[in-house]
């Protein structure tokens, strides 16, 4: 826990040598993160735990005794682990991660006891924790708990309990300074037990005592049990019709809940395209400017301004580009998330998916692939079980986004000017029919322990998520994305500048080359008799397949420049589409339309974009981006060689 | 009779779950054990139904439901 597999801290990171380390456990929706957003404010990020695909955040919380090392462990029901997260939860609680807590913080939500009770009810049974962990209790939601009958507080449920228990109001920061007393050790607990407590004497054993150190789950039920009959109806509300309830009676029922899952899914679509291009555009021309201003500025040669300006300072620039799409969508999804309408997506959209190992929050990062792959991956993080995030992260590529349609479209109005709507019409469906297909491949090989259970879920009431945990969840995992994902995308920005600055035949000057002479060209030129079997042997689609890698917008500028040609301005015919359709016509021994729609299929499924696979990188780790994007690229290669040699015999 | 059944808005009693495994025991950490006092409050999609237990409110798919056995208090 205290590093990660793909970052150690150090200078950026928040992690404090020798302060106490204290873990925050609880079940999913009990606060508990903004409980952690509220305590350690800007001082975190978020890291795998080692060996994992599991994010977990620390931070440094400064408390009015000293700074205390604060970890986020994912939420968990139980300390019998049914998934990675819960298992890195157990890790993070226990010590096993070789990280032993000197503080074991059990968030418990006020509204939904009971559930909390077994959690703490396994850590406090014997042989659980190791010796020096301390368990104190925060009590979350008492607001909500009170206005739903329950008058139990904090003093009540410690007197219970025998341990430290302090009420918390997670968004507002409310009772932390409390809680840092407690966990420091400085509490002094409330003795004003309540009257209708049994004194000290007179308490139940069971409650005294901790639940008995068993593998037998009914012993810690019922432990749970007699502490729940010791508080008697203070901690358990009767069933009462909430707000929550009211909303459900409508977005539960099928015709009502998926035309408004569909137009939420719109709206996050039109965000991610339509609202933020303008913002993505301005950010381009910005950095574009930026170039210029700085480029007489730059010492030495012109090739070293080349590779400032238009390698590190383009790469950056792509890098900064793409935040205010992925702010707008994190946003969206801690919104989402926070307000409680998730679950409910899970359950109006799980018959769906289920037949994939999957629950119906899988649907919202594969529709969000369609706006863009990168927040989509990000979306993932929706799902609380860490192989179903991977099962969809490696699937959601094959969603098409609409970097590509340009793509489609010219290659379309290329070879079947006449069907070009039919052929882009067909790439979506085919993308469609990917996507399905992967995870359905993926499930029957790889991830058949995705075993599809019933569905089982906790709906967390509706709540108005607050603004500083939903800005914090932003900061950080932007600033995440541009640590992780970033590197890999301004390297492969440097890496491409210099192919296409080193002249390899010719007279040429360091970044003053004609692409066909440079280490680009020569490239394309060796990649191309590779892509002979899909009717594609020509150097220009070649080249531009391996730009469209950077980034699949830039496969048409590409190809003009590959032609020495100015880009069109639209996607009608145009020079590059003669250029265009009499390379395939070459290259495929006159089955031009059978290499343009191999090319169609190759551009929807081969290696996404760069962002896409820092994203992956980012959320997987290195080794499971590079599988991903070569085993895409053999799936692409593999359907676009079906399309051609099928395609030329009808 | 199971909880499948039970109408909506009707108090019932857990007498038996009959789910083996980690969704059993799943179930059974989210409070849906033996004794609890259950109240289905909304259906969904394909069977699937939403219960009480106290405040708070888990679903369930139309399956496991059929697999929680009841009694009326």
């Amino acid at each position: 826990m205290t590093s990660s597999c793909h970052e150690a801290p150090g200078p950026g990171t928040t992690a404090v040598i020798g302060a106490p380390v204290v873990v925050l456990l609880g079940n999913p929706n009990a606060g508990k993160s903004t409980l952690f957003n509220s305590a350690t404010g800007a001082r975190q990020h978020v890291v795998n735990a080692p060996g994992t695909t599991v994010e977990v955040a620390e931070g440094t919380w400064r408390t009015a005794h000293g700074h205390v090392r604060l970890v986020d462990a994912p939420g968990t029901y139980s300390l019998v682990a049914r998934s990675p997260d819960e298992a890195v939860a157990a890790r993070a609680a226990t010590g096993a991660d070789g990280t032993v807590p000197d503080v074991l913080v059990v968030v418990a939500d006020a509204t939904t006891l009971p559930r909390s009770l077994v959690l703490l009810g396994q850590v406090l049974a014997p042989g659980t924790l190791g010796e020096r962990t301390r368990v104190v209790v925060a009590l979350t939601m008492l607001d909500t708990a009170r206005a739903q009958g329950v008058t139990l507080d904090a003093p009540t449920l410690s007197e219970a309990l025998g341990l430290p228990v302090v009420g918390v109001d997670p968004r507002s920061g409310a009772g932390l300074g409390m809680l840092a007393d407690a966990v420091l050790g400085d509490a002094a607990f409330s003795d004003a037990g309540s009257d209708d407590l049994p004194d000290d004497d007179a308490a139940p054993a069971a409650v005294r005592t901790p639940p008995p150190a068993s593998d037998d789950a009914p012993d810690v039920f019922a432990w749970v049990g007699t502490v729940l009959e010791v508080l008697g109806d203070r901690a358990t509300p009767r069933v009462r019709t909430t707000l929550s309830d009211r909303v459900d009676a409508a977005l539960l029922r099928p015709w009502v809940g998926l035309p408004v899952f569909g137009l939420v899914m719109w709206a996050l679509l039109w965000l991610a395209t339509t609202a933020t291009a303008p913002v993505m555009d301005g950010v381009g021309r910005l950095v574009t400017w930026l170039g210029e201003l700085v480029r007489p500025l730059v010492p030495g040669p012109a090739w070293v301004g080349g590779l400032v300006i238009d390698g590190v300072l383009q790469g950056v620039g792509t890098v900064l580009s793409f935040l205010p799409l992925l702010a707008i969508v994190f946003g969206a999804i801690a919104v989402l998330e926070d307000s409680g309408y998730l679950a409910r997506v899970a359950v109006v959209t799980d018959r769906a998916v289920r037949r994939l190992g999957l629950d119906g929050r899988a649907v919202l990062p594969l529709i969000l692939g369609f706006g863009c792959n990168v927040p989509a991956l990000t979306a993932t993080r929706t799902l609380p079980d860490a192989r179903a995030r991977l099962l969809v992260g490696l699937v959601v590529p094959m969603t098409t986004c609409p970097a590509r349609l340009t793509v489609y479209l010219l290659v379309a109005t290329a070879v079947v000017p006449e069907h070009a709507a039919t052929v882009v019409a067909a790439a979506y469906l085919t993308s469609v029919v990917l996507v399905v297909g992967g995870a359905w491949l993926l499930r029957s090989t790889l991830f058949r322990d995705l075993v599809p259970e019933g569905l089982v879920l906790a709906l967390p009431a509706y709540h108005r998520p607050g603004l500083r945990s939903t800005a914090q969840s932003i900061a950080t995992r932007c600033g995440s994305f541009v640590r992780r994902a970033g590197t890999v995308i301004v390297a492969t920005l440097i890496v491409l500048w210099v192919l296409l600055a080193v002249p390899t035949t010719g007279d040429h000057a360091i970044a003053d080359v004609p692409v066909a002479d440079s280490a680009y060209g020569a490239v394309a030129h060796g990649l191309a008799p590779a892509l002979a079997p899909a009717g594609l042997d020509d150097w220009h689609v070649a080249g531009a397949l391996v730009t469209g890698i950077v980034a699949k917008e830039v496969v048409v500028g590409a190809l003009a420049q590959a032609y020495a040609i100015d880009e069109p301005a639209d996607a009608g015919p145009s020079t590059l589409t003669e250029h265009l359709r009499a390379s395939l016509e070459v290259s495929s021994g006159g089955a031009a339309i059978a290499a343009g729609l191999a090319l169609v299929v190759l551009v929807l499924a081969y290696t996404p974009c760069v962002a896409t696979i820092g994203e992956q990188r980012r959320l997987f780790g290195t080794r499971v981006a590079v599988l991903a994007a070569l085993g895409q690229l053999a799936v692409a290669w593999t359907l676009a060689v079906v399309v051609f040699q099928v395609g030329r015999l009808l | 009779m199971d909880l499948a059944l039970l109408p909506l808005g009707l108090d019932a009693v857990v007498a038996r779950v009959d789910v083996d495994g980690p969704l059993g025991a799943r179930l059974a950490e989210l409070g849906l054990r033996p004794g609890a006092r259950v109240r289905p409050t909304h259906a969904a999609a394909a069977g699937a139904r939403v219960v009480a237990l106290g405040a708070d409110r888990i679903a369930l798919d139309r399956s496991t439901c059929g697999r929680v056995e009841i009694v009326l208090p």
